[in-house]
């Protein structure tokens, strides 16, 4: 009868065991065995394609390479993609398809078309598509760098103040005054960025001497790089820097900055005395977008 | 117009042109006389008071400066420089212009061409690093065979059912499950 006892009580202990461990197993997956296995061995929380990393060892730009480490992303076939969205408005939003160099289970290796132009610097994420046409959950943000092209400013582009202290002035290609009588001889250059020429006919009263000012301001991602600059001076019957006639060095230009102020002080005061210059800025930005 | 009133307008259009050549320069800087040409003394004047003032004058105006005399239309006359000087003088700013912009031309292109190589370089470097740490991925097991993904994706869904599953349910699991395993031994895990 003892041993009957002991017997029933410890089958009621495991029956209570059975019982309270029941629902735990069941909320970590309900099946123990293979199943239980199974899950040691391989995530079986991954559902669908899903993100994990970007790997961040190089720019998000046109012609470079990205990796993407995730789960579910199916075998490679038709309609496999990996996407780049970049959250700039419209014109210059990115939304690029990338070439995919490797696509491993939970590795996809791809490439930045080089070809992508017309959009900003933005930040942006990845999706992948799996070749079901399920998309993935978005990336962590990762900032796309637009190719970079270098230009000259267009003349159209700068604004001109013109000192009016010789008899015939003119700035970026327009004449700012002229005196009668002043049959001034010089071509007019509408080269570069800005431009300028003052002509003196006489220099019997006061002194021909000013400054002009140039500015200038650019958007959407593009800033002044660099200046150069060219000058013509004259006298009366020959050019160069010993004619009296001068240009001095343009000042005031700004790298990396999307708004410059450019003054140049010039010297005709002497017979039929010309002075001339021509200033080209430089200015880089996002490859395939205006500057204004 | 009634005859007097043609007199009167006559008269007041004779002084105001009168008044005009009188003020063709500041008032001390002219002493016409009545009879010569009006005197300019330039010594007092701006260069751009000058100027206007030589759109007025008649040529025969003498113009003082600085102890020197000399006539509007002389000055004029200076203003226009001898015919084959002019040509010489346009033609070398023109040629000195168009060499300075082929030279700045020249010098822009060898800077745009230096930029975009740096670009370049930049880009090749970082996805010369991109390439390594792409393989060193691979090599560590972020990239596995096809067919693990799908048993991966398989095994997601089976945990998924597995929540609400009832005792029938989790056999089928259970067995499902059994032959994941054995196709996970066969891709090498």
């Amino acid at each position: 009868m003892a041993q009957h006892n002991r017997v029933s009580r410890i089958l009621t202990f495991v029956a209570l065991l059975v019982l309270v461990l029941a629902p735990l197993t069941a909320e970590a997956g309900g099946i123990g065995g293979a199943f239980a296995d199974l899950c040691k061995k391989i995530d079986c929380t991954c559902i669908g394609p899903n993100v994990k990393q970007v790997m961040l060892f190089s720019d998000f730009t046109p012609n470079g390479y990205v990796a993407i480490k995730g789960c579910g992303f199916g075998s490679y076939g038709t309609g496999s993609k990996l996407r780049l969205v970049g959250d700039a408005p419209a014109p210059y939003k990115l939304d690029v398809t990338l070439e995919i160099k490797e696509w491993q289970g939970g590795l996809i290796g791809a490439h930045i078309p080089v070809n992508v132009t017309g959009v900003t610097d933005q930040p942006a994420k990845f999706y992948v598509v799996t070749k079901n046409n399920v998309q993935s959950n978005q990336s962590q943000q990762v900032q796309f760098r637009a190719a970079q092209d270098i230009k000259l400013l267009p003349m159209a582009d700068v604004k001109s103040w013109c000192s009016t202290e010789a008899d015939e002035d003119w700035c970026n290609g327009t004449k700012a005054d002229s005196t009668p009588f002043c049959f001034a001889t010089f071509g007019i250059s509408t080269d570069g960025s800005a431009s300028a020429q003052h002509y003196t006919c006489h220099d019997w009263i006061g002194d021909d001497n000013g400054t002009d000012e140039f500015q200038a301001t650019l958007t959407k991602g593009w800033v002044f790089h660099d200046a150069d600059w060219t000058k013509v001076t004259c006298g009366s019957d020959q050019c160069g820097d010993y004619t009296g006639s001068t240009v001095s060095t343009p000042v005031g230009f700004q790298k990396d900055t999307t708004w410059t102020k450019v003054t140049v002080d010039w010297n005709t005061n002497n017979y039929h005395g010309y002075a001339g210059y021509n200033i080209y800025m430089y200015i880089i930005g996002p490859a395939g977008v205006p500057h204004k | 117009m009634h005859p007097k009133a043609r007199i009167m307008s006559f008269t007041i259009g004779a002084v105001l042109l009168g008044l005009m050549l009188q003020t063709a320069a500041p008032g001390p800087a002219v002493a016409g006389g009545p009879v010569g040409p009006p005197t300019v003394k330039a010594d007092q004047m701006t260069r751009r008071q000058f100027r206007e003032q030589m759109k007025m004058l008649p040529d025969t105006a003498v113009i003082e400066f600085k102890g020197r005399r000399t006539t509007a239309g002389e000055i004029r006359a200076k203003m226009r420089l001898p015919a084959n000087v002019a040509e010489v003088r346009t033609k070398a700013v023109a040629a000195q212009l168009q060499a300075n912009a082929s030279q700045a031309q020249a010098r822009f292109a060898a800077a745009r061409a230096k930029f975009l190589q740096q670009q370049q370089a930049k880009l090749q470097a970082d996805n010369a690093k991109a390439m390594a740490e792409f393989t060193r991925l691979r090599q560590g097991g972020a990239a596995r065979a096809p067919q693990l993904d799908a048993i991966e994706q398989e095994a997601g869904q089976l945990f998924q059912r597995s929540k609400t599953a009832s005792p029938a349910e989790r056999a089928q699991i259970e067995q499902r499950a059994g032959q994941l395993l054995q196709q996970l031994q066969q891709v090498g895990r």
